[in-house]
């Protein structure tokens, strides 16, 4: 009976294994991926799923074919697209461009003199040179980092966004790159530009309006966690609760605050999703345009919720850009409509900055004050 | 044992048909157990991870969101965010164990203090068949169904 002993062992251990991991499930989102920044899914509940199948299964298929679209239009890194082409052009080039690269470089142009330029997406160069949009190596020391000679450089050829020229000609798009050049260790340099969170956004907004078009009325599209398009949650009173990622986590306290929304598109920022540290400073993905360097204006996150996706992403990074102060002026004037929340360092502790009415979040961690309250629909700094 | 016994023993057939029937019986168990858990393994992609210390549920990540949540305070948790690629440290009094969440969909311990290091030996889970364990550390990485119906987007 010995030799029978370990076969019967694994099978009295093998029995309850075979059970435990049946799942027949089909999985419930649908990921996209998509080269100009991330992945993309829709997130759907089990009712919409079960009661409206062939239609998940078309707005699956059609979102599919709109991401290709779109990379193949506003990728940096898609070789042959609309901004690849217009990247490699040489200074003063006039380059065609699709329907979808001219609507996001208009919408681009016009937040840019919105924000007074906090919004740049020709900071291309800078993003490269402190290691993040896909360059090969992040620096790991204070000699890694660019020198402020060449940052300056950069900072010429992102100042010139302004004198990109857009035109329509007989239904089809071209935009003129900038004369200005600069020049670099013996290479000469042109604008470049990347509208990956305005392709983002834009995304977003058009995968909101398949949702509409196969009268999906619960569920949302997430794109890479920072532009979402919300339907109404199936439940309850149709709010889904939105956690606010803390910038400055610690064990147990993943989100810095709840805020309830349904039927809107958001977009959000923060210092703490691509960074590294050296010497005790944080170097962000995110780039003041006035400085090109990674933000030092002690805001750490910012969410802009509201109607336009796309907005909302270059209302975040430039908010995080302009700082406490500029950045409430600037929420004050122009984003009244719009739910907007963002967080800063004071050096002494962190504060929440919003227009939300007190009864639309709740904080959840308690190293976060709310500093700020709201008056006729204006954000006022607490005394 | 006397030498009559052993003469007899020797003499006997090497098998009786009863042993051989054992056998063949314990042989078709095991081969249908075999199928049956390979047949059944949970083939799916992987929806979702979570970290469990000590039978504590610490971190948990949704691939389809790219979010994660730490929960808890069964352990110390550090998240470094990269580019397609989450590293997710647990460290307790017993030691650590670092993950590597591959966002496209898998999940591996790539290096832990425990004295075996078997954890870092198991091979990366890519569906929803497969487990990392830790016993030394009691560490537990298992996948898990996302709930779309929870109503909670983190962003």
């Amino acid at each position: 009976m010995k030799k029978f002993a370990p076969i019967l062992l694994s099978t009295l251990f093998a029995v309850p294994l075979a059970g435990c991991t049946q799942k027949p499930a089909a999985p419930d989102t649908s990921p996209f991926f998509f080269a100009m920044v991330a992945d993309a899914a829709y997130v759907l509940p089990s009712t919409v799923k079960e009661s409206q199948e062939s239609d998940c299964y078309a707005l699956y298929g059609e979102t599919r074919g709109l991401l290709n679209e779109l990379d193949r239009s506003l990728s940096s890194t898609v070789s042959g697209s609309c901004i690849s082409r217009f990247n490699g052009a040489a200074a003063g080039e006039k380059v065609e461009l699709d329907e979808h690269a001219y609507q996001v470089f208009s919408l681009a142009m016009e937040l840019y003199e919105i924000t007074d330029g906090y919004y740049n997406p020709a900071v291309y160069y800078n993003v490269q040179a402190y290691g993040f949009g896909g360059a090969t190596e992040m620096p790991k020391t204070e000699d890694d980092l660019p020198s402020d000679e060449v940052i300056a450089e950069y900072n010429v050829l992102s100042a010139s966004f302004a004198q990109v020229e857009l035109s329509e000609e007989g239904g089809r798009y071209y935009a003129v790159k900038p004369d200005t050049t600069v020049e670099i260790d013996g290479a000469v340099y042109s604008m470049k530009i990347d509208l990956g969170g305005l392709g983002k956004g834009y995304a977003v907004e058009k995968a909101d309006g398949l949702m509409d078009k196969h009268n999906i009325k619960n569920g949302y599209f997430t794109f890479g966690e920072s532009s979402i398009a919300l339907k109404r949650f199936h439940d309850g009173d149709g709010n889904y609760t939105l956690g606010l990622s803390s910038p400055r986590y610690t064990a147990g306290k993943s989100q810095y605050a709840h805020t309830y929304v349904s039927d809107s598109r958001l977009s959000t920022s923060g210092d703490n999703v691509q960074y590294y540290e050296i010497g005790g400073v944080r170097y962000s993905h995110v780039i003041d345009p006035t400085t090109g360097k990674p933000v030092q204006t002690g805001v750490m996150s910012a969410t802009v919720i509201g109607a336009s996706a796309a907005r909302n992403d270059a209302y975040t990074t430039a908010i995080m850009a302009m700082g406490k102060e500029r950045a409430i002026e600037f929420i004050n004037e122009y984003l009244s409509a719009e739910r907007v929340f963002f967080t800063y360092d004071n050096g002494t502790g962190y504060e929440i900055i919003t227009n939300a009415a007190e009864n639309e979040y709740e904080v959840k961690d308690e190293r976060f004050k709310v500093v700020s309250k709201v008056v006729d629909g204006k954000i006022v700094l607490e005394n | 044992m006397s030498f009559k016994k052993v003469k007899a023993v020797k003499a006997d057939k090497g098998f009786k048909i009863w042993d051989l029937l054992v056998y063949a019986i314990v042989a078709l168990i095991a081969v249908a157990i075999f199928l049956a858990v390979f047949l059944t393994r949970d083939s799916s992609p992987l929806e979702g991870v979570r970290v469990y210390s000590r039978g504590e549920l610490v971190f948990e990540y949704v691939f389809a969101k790219d979010e994660y949540k730490i929960l808890g305070d069964g352990a110390e948790i550090a998240v470094e965010d990269g580019d397609g690629v989450l590293t997710v440290r647990v460290t307790t009094e017993d030691g650590y164990n670092e993950l590597c969440v591959d966002k496209s969909g898998g999940v591996k311990v790539v290096s832990a203090d425990c004295k075996n290091k078997d954890c870092v030996y198991i091979p990366e889970i890519r569906d929803n068949g497969g487990i990392i364990f830790c016993s030394p550390h009691g560490l537990r990485v298992v996948p898990f169904d996302f709930d779309p119906d929870d109503g909670i987007i983190i962003v």
